[in-house]
């Protein structure tokens, strides 16, 4: 085969490899991102701390909030709740950042995925 | 409310006994909840004997071993391989928990994910999906029951609560099965062996009111291998390494850490187990 043929499907491979490792990492970061409270489910998006944050304007003791599916759930130490979703968050992306980050250093198929 | 983990498990052409004492071992590591296994007396008395008595069920029900009516292709494997999945509909009737998690044998925990569904307030919940790394394997039939039909939902992971409404949905499923060719025509799909996903996808879109109001819960999409992907590695943290075929030919190669995965390559599974339990 023609080397430069064979230099670049070596690199298609590793592009290819890559997509791959990084759709893994966003399965990873999905399922990670969810927080439970009373039989809700909900997902720790921007979206989702950010309102939290409107509803903390109020300084409530317990709230109502929609989880994923629409169910309405009851909070009752809504305080102690958003502080769990906010240290979730961080810490989940803080872990995806550094996985992220590794990522990028790879430079070859071995590296990629730790052989 | 007791909660627990249920599997089934008929050994056959392929040691499903095996990949039950795994997944229960994995259950139970990860999810903390007991784990019990419908099975027969030969796959019971087979598990024993491989496994010195040193099995993980916290119960073992013992049923009569159904008869075999499904064949499949499966790789590395010559010939048809029969596998038993046609008793999933007695989990209700035999299952010891007001909450049961069912999982397949070949679904393996490795998270304490599912833990944040046993207080949800839907009384049945299944998988909607597997996340498959590779787009270009994704057909409309791993999300639809067929290109023209209803949402597929998987029966790999199934939470519920035993009560009257769930009742009604396994008695359904019990009911579809006995008329699988009927639904076959009626939802448009082939009926070259019966699948639970299928028939409780058909199930819960017939008990929705027709798709109008669903009355079943979601469960996490796990990581799914399809039966081409072989295990390369598993090393002492966890990470698990895979071999994937592309369509073009040439392999490419994942990993997998912390993720709870549906393995369908079983053989390969199988070869692995020793490993495997090493993570137990």
């Amino acid at each position: 085969m023609d080397e430069r043929l064979e230099k670049a499907l070596e690199f298609a491979n590793f592009r290819h490899t890559l997509a791959i490792e990084k759709k893994r990492l966003q399965e990873k970061l999905k399922s990670d991102l969810t927080i439970a409270q009373n039989g809700g489910i909900f997902y720790i998006d921007r979206n989702f701390l950010g309102f939290l944050n409107f509803i903390n304007e109020s300084d409530p003791e317990s709230a109502v909030v929609l989880d994923d599916r629409e169910v309405p759930v009851l909070i009752e130490d809504f305080p102690a709740f958003r502080l769990d979703a906010i240290q979730k968050y961080f810490r989940v992306i803080n872990q995806y950042y550094m996985d992220y980050e590794a990522l990028k250093k790879k430079r070859t198929v071995k590296d990629l995925v730790g052989l | 409310m007791k909660k627990g983990c249920l599997l089934f498990a008929h050994n056959g052409t392929l040691d499903y006994g095996s990949q039950a004492v795994l997944a229960a071992k994995l259950a139970k590591k990860h999810l903390g909840v007991p784990v019990c296994i419908i099975t027969d007396i030969e796959t019971m008395n087979a598990m024993a004997d491989k496994f010195k008595g040193d099995l993980p069920f916290d119960q073992m029900v013992i049923v009569e071993k159904p008869e075999v009516t499904n064949f499949r292709r499966m790789s590395g494997i010559d010939g048809l391989v029969e596998f038993n999945n046609s008793n999933r509909t007695s989990a209700w009737d035999l299952t010891p928990y007001d909450r049961t998690l069912i999982i397949d044998t070949d679904f393996l925990i490795f998270s304490d994910k599912l833990n944040n569904y046993w207080d949800s307030p839907y009384d049945f919940l299944i998988t909607p999906g597997m996340a498959e790394l590779q787009e270009e394997f994704v057909k409309p039939t791993d999300h639809k029951v067929s290109e023209t039909s209803v949402n597929l939902l998987w029966a790999t992971n199934i939470m519920f609560t035993k009560n009257e409404e769930t009742k009604l949905i396994f008695d359904l499923v019990s009911y579809i099965k006995q008329e699988y060719t009927y639904f076959s025509y009626l939802y448009e799909f082939l009926t070259d062996q019966y699948r639970n996903d299928f028939a409780f996808s058909i199930a819960c879109h017939i008990l929705s009111g027709h798709g109008m109001d669903p009355i079943h819960g979601e469960l996490p999409v796990p990581l799914f291998f399809i039966d081409t992907d072989e295990i390369i590695d598993i090393k002492q943290d966890g990470q698990i390494n895979f071999l994937l075929k592309t369509r073009l030919g040439k392999p490419l190669l994942a990993k997998c850490v912390g993720q709870d995965v549906h393995l369908m390559n079983k053989k390969n599974l199988l070869e692995n187990l020793d490993k495997f339990m090493e993570l137990t």
